[in-house]
């Protein structure tokens, strides 16, 4: 896969799988679940828009090297809310709000408020 | 002298007189009356001590009778006094039994009690009384720069405050001849948080007690005991009462310390270390809007082992810890299962390392992420670096690149905790390892021998042993310094049993490495004191070598000198403290593992997270709100989570018997049989160790240490803790129900005592 973009748009929950599975052991992954969007652009969720901007320029100047940074549709109004909703219920995964921005593989993850905080993305980006 | 009426009917007198002080419950009765035996035998269900005489087997019985009715008007036995104080008969006494009348007599109520409880130990109420006339006597002499206990008739009195009038020195007396009951209720008054109504006397024998004096007038200046009339009047023409009235500038350079404040701080308070105390009051103080900051950096082991956020608890303590003995636990589970009908599980059993390693570390990893999300989100300033006193008030903070910054607090919490010491041998450093590593080892540890006999030695030899590495201890001395020795003995005899070895007398003296790997081959060479007295020199090969003799406090690199504190190694370079406020700076406080705190019972250090937790928090809000409340260090129940976990809560049956004397105390235990056990063959040899022991002060009932050797015991001794920290008597473990069938049950039902000589092994369900 192109190594050159580090940015990649998922569309459903086994695209996501798939991708995941083909990245290099040595990269850290890390997805940014939000609402679909529009074809103008806009998610039906409101608090998605609202951090879309400010967490890109963020994740832009922070994202580690090693990094990688994938922005993660979980899907229109009913299919999340629906509690049979795949990202719901994926054992290691089992996300509960959107927009969140979780390392794959870990039980790190940041949601809402704390996405605008670029000290916050900066501890989930943190080398251990 | 021929007896006459007279002397005989005083002697008589005095002779019940006698009986009713020196008894607590004293009943005169007669052998064959059936309502002295109906209230004896009430008494006895009550399990409330008495003293009976009977009247008609006594050659005075007759006069002790017409005496007793010239005393209360009562001619009929059963007569009953309790505590002094004269009930009536049996109908009379039994009211008083339901009515709860009984009980408050022979114990006090609450408020009064509360006010006893200087230092917490529920001692009896003789005991008590002299404790609170000691503080009481304290407080006169602290509040007081010159103290006279006086005697308003006594002349030697009357001139040493003549000469100090006359020398235009002001004191404060007492006259101990006129403290009864009213005037001192109006003085204690203003002491308040005395209730306890002081005779002079009693006061005198404090007096006696602290200074061996026993005559008036008895002096204090400034705290320090001059003596009586003429030692006071040479210390007044000497001059020393003026110097001590009065100390010179040298002495006065030490309370410099307070000029030292700055014009404005950085912050209002700045923590040293971000393990479970440090957090704990960090975060509480943010909750008074404070500006903080928490320093936090782990120095990496000799062998490169590093950690994140959470200190020594959440990285190399309590957590991994606890998740190891798990692993342990479940593989004898799987040897259980057999018995239980479940079949092949035993064969197929193998345990990975790494796999734990993994599944560990990972959630560790998930905590540090987690604590450092919580400080961010409560606005506490987090700061990777390592923070040393450069003077008064101002951190030199050093970073992982060593890049240098300086900060300023206005309060400052030293947290450091402690790590693990090195036996100071060839060797060890560079092919040892401690807890510090153990956690994270990267590499199967393989056939491990732990040095040392500490509650970490056990545990760690304990998992290891579990997950089915070979295990060998070396021992310098005894096991659990510090714990109760009984049951460090049961824990060392099961553990023996189920085939870890203990080498006893045994000390480490080089550590070789044979050949480099992971794991790779060391020889670690002892000397071994024999039964004969003889020294062996000799040594033993392994895979790993684990040092596990003791932790110190990581104080020494903060530049502790920079600001006038002293720490040493004979107590493990703890800061000292009262109340967690330094004892010589008062803007320095500590909590945790790196306090020597004078709150804290003597013996046993007290180097627990939820202690740390709870002080820190305590500490926070006394620093920056209006609370008074302290840190109650007492009653604190632990656990030892070696194979068979130890729980205990209170004193140890040493302290027990050196505290209180083996006259005062009964130990009721008992040996049982976990249930779960019963059916497993594969525990035959060690079903029987279960014990547990109650240690009761005989004078109040009160339960005074609580230990449970068995699976499971950190959650039972929680539950228990409850009732330890609202002093649970005897009476109240007996008359709390059991759960069937549990093993914290066997609480609840001991009956034989240590004292009777019975066995203690359980007899059926």
């Amino acid at each position: 896969m192109a190594s050159c973009n580090k940015k990649l748009y998922i569309n459903s929950y086994h695209e996501l799988k798939n991708v995941i599975k083909k990245i290099e052991k040595d990269k850290r992954i890390f997805v940014f679940f939000s609402g679909a969007k529009d074809t103008q652009g806009y998610s039906w969720c409101q608090d998605c828009n609202a951090i879309e901007k400010p967490l890109n320029e963020i994740v832009a100047s922070l994202l580690p090297s090693n990094g990688i940074f994938i922005e993660c549709s979980v899907g229109d109004r009913a299919s999340w809310k629906d509690s049979n909703c795949l990202f719901r219920k994926d054992s290691q995964l089992r996300l509960t709000n959107i927009p969140s921005l979780v390392e794959w593989g870990t039980s790190k993850r940041l949601t809402e408020n704390q996405l605008y905080d670029p000290d916050m993305i900066q501890i989930l980006f943190e080398d251990d | 002298m021929p007896p006459t009426k007279d002397a005989d009917e005083k002697s008589i007198a005095n002779l019940v007189e006698k009986y009713i002080d020196e008894n607590d419950v004293m009943i005169f009765s007669k052998s064959w009356c059936p309502y002295c035996k109906k209230i004896k035998d009430a008494l006895k269900s009550a399990k409330i001590e008495f003293h009976s005489i009977e009247l008609d087997k006594m050659d005075e019985g007759d006069q002790i009778q017409k005496e007793l009715f010239k005393k209360t008007k009562q001619e009929t036995v059963p007569n009953i006094f309790i505590k002094q104080q004269h009930i009536g008969g049996c109908d009379k006494t039994l009211e008083a039994l339901k009515s709860g009348c009984v009980a408050t007599l022979l114990n006090p109520p609450e408020s009064e009690r509360k006010h006893k409880k200087v230092d917490n130990d529920d001692l009896d109420s003789k005991d008590a009384d002299e404790k609170a006339n000691a503080n009481l006597v304290e407080k006169y002499i602290v509040e007081n720069d010159v103290m006279i206990f006086s005697k308003s008739w006594c002349p030697y009195c009357t001139k040493v405050k003549d000469a100090l009038r006359s020398a235009k020195i002001e004191f404060y007396s007492i006259e101990l001849d006129k403290m009864g009951r009213d005037l001192s209720l109006f003085k204690l008054l203003i002491y308040i948080f005395i209730y306890y109504l002081a005779e002079g006397d009693q006061i005198q024998n404090a007096l006696i007690n602290k200074t061996e004096q026993d005559t008036v007038p008895n002096i204090f200046i400034k705290q320090q005991h001059i003596g009586g009339c003429d030692k006071t009047l040479e210390a007044l023409k000497s001059g020393r009462v003026a110097t001590l009235l009065n100390p010179p500038e040298s002495e006065k350079k030490h309370k410099k310390v307070e000029n030292d404040d700055l014009d404005s701080y950085d912050y209002d308070l700045i923590v040293i270390g971000g393990g479970s105390g440090g957090l704990a009051c960090s975060k509480e103080a943010r909750s008074f809007e404070k500006k903080v900051c928490v320093l936090d950096f782990v120095k990496p082991t000799p062998i490169g082992t590093t950690w994140g956020l959470g200190g020594t608890c959440v990285n190399v303590g309590c957590i991994p810890k606890k998740l190891m003995h798990q692993a342990s636990l479940i593989g004898e589970y799987v040897h259980d299962s057999v018995d239980y009908g479940w079949s092949q599980l035993d064969q197929a059993r193998q345990h990975s390392w790494s796999k734990m390693i993994e599944s560990i570390q990972q959630y560790i990893r998930s905590l540090n992420f987690k604590y450092r999300v919580d400080l961010r989100s409560k606005g506490v300033t987090y700061e990777n670096s390592y923070g040393e006193f450069l003077s008064p008030h101002r951190l030199k903070l050093t970073d992982k690149k060593g890049k240098t910054k300086e900060i300023t607090g206005e309060k400052i919490v030293v947290a450091v905790g402690g790590r693990p010491k090195y036996p100071d041998i060839e060797g060890d450093q560079q092919y040892g390892i401690t807890s510090d590593d153990l956690f994270s080892l990267k590499y199967d540890p393989g056939k491990t021998i732990v040095v040392g006999a500490s509650y970490v030695a056990l545990e760690c030899a304990g998992f290891l042993h579990g997950i089915g590495r070979e295990v060998q201890i070396f021992v310098r001395s005894i096991l659990l310094r510090g714990f109760d020795q009984q049951m460090a003995s049961k824990i060392g005899d099961y553990m023996s049993t189920i085939g870890m070895k203990f080498h006893y007398q045994r000390i480490p003296t080089r550590l070789e490495c044979l050949e480099e790997g992971k794991p790779g081959k060391l020889r670690l060479h002892y000397r071994q004191t024999l039964e004969s007295g003889e020294i062996e020199e000799s040594y033993e090969d392994c895979n790993t070598v684990l040092f596990a003799i003791g932790r110190e406090a990581c104080t020494n690199e903060l530049n502790l000198d920079k600001i006038g504190i002293e720490v040493n190694k004979a107590n493990g370079f703890k800061i000292k403290t009262k109340e967690e406020q330094s004892i010589d700076i008062p803007w320095l406080y500590a909590i945790g593992d790196c306090i020597d705190e004078q709150t804290m019972p003597p013996g046993q250090p007290l180097e627990l997270t939820p202690v740390a937790i709870q002080a820190g928090q305590l500490l926070a809000k006394r620093m920056f709100s209006n609370s008074t409340i302290k840190m109650d260090y007492y009653n604190v129940p632990t656990t030892v989570f070696t194979p068979i976990e130890y729980g205990a809560i209170g004193y140890s049956e040493e302290d027990a018997l050196s505290k209180f004397g083996e006259d005062n105390i009964e130990i009721f235990h008992s040996e049982f049989v976990p249930l779960e056990w019963s059916i497993c063959h594969h525990r035959d040899q060690v079903k029987t160790m279960s014990y547990c022991k109650l240690i009761v002060d005989k004078n109040t009932d009160r339960v005074i240490g609580f230990h449970v050797l068995s699976p499971n015991a950190g959650e039972i001794t929680q539950g228990y803790a409850l009732g330890m920290r609202l002093g649970a008597t005897k009476n109240d473990f007996d008359m709390t129900i059991g759960i069937h069938p549990t093993c914290a049950e066997n609480l609840t039902t001991l009956s034989v005592t240590k004292s009777s000589g019975d066995s203690a092994a359980q007899e059926g369900c």
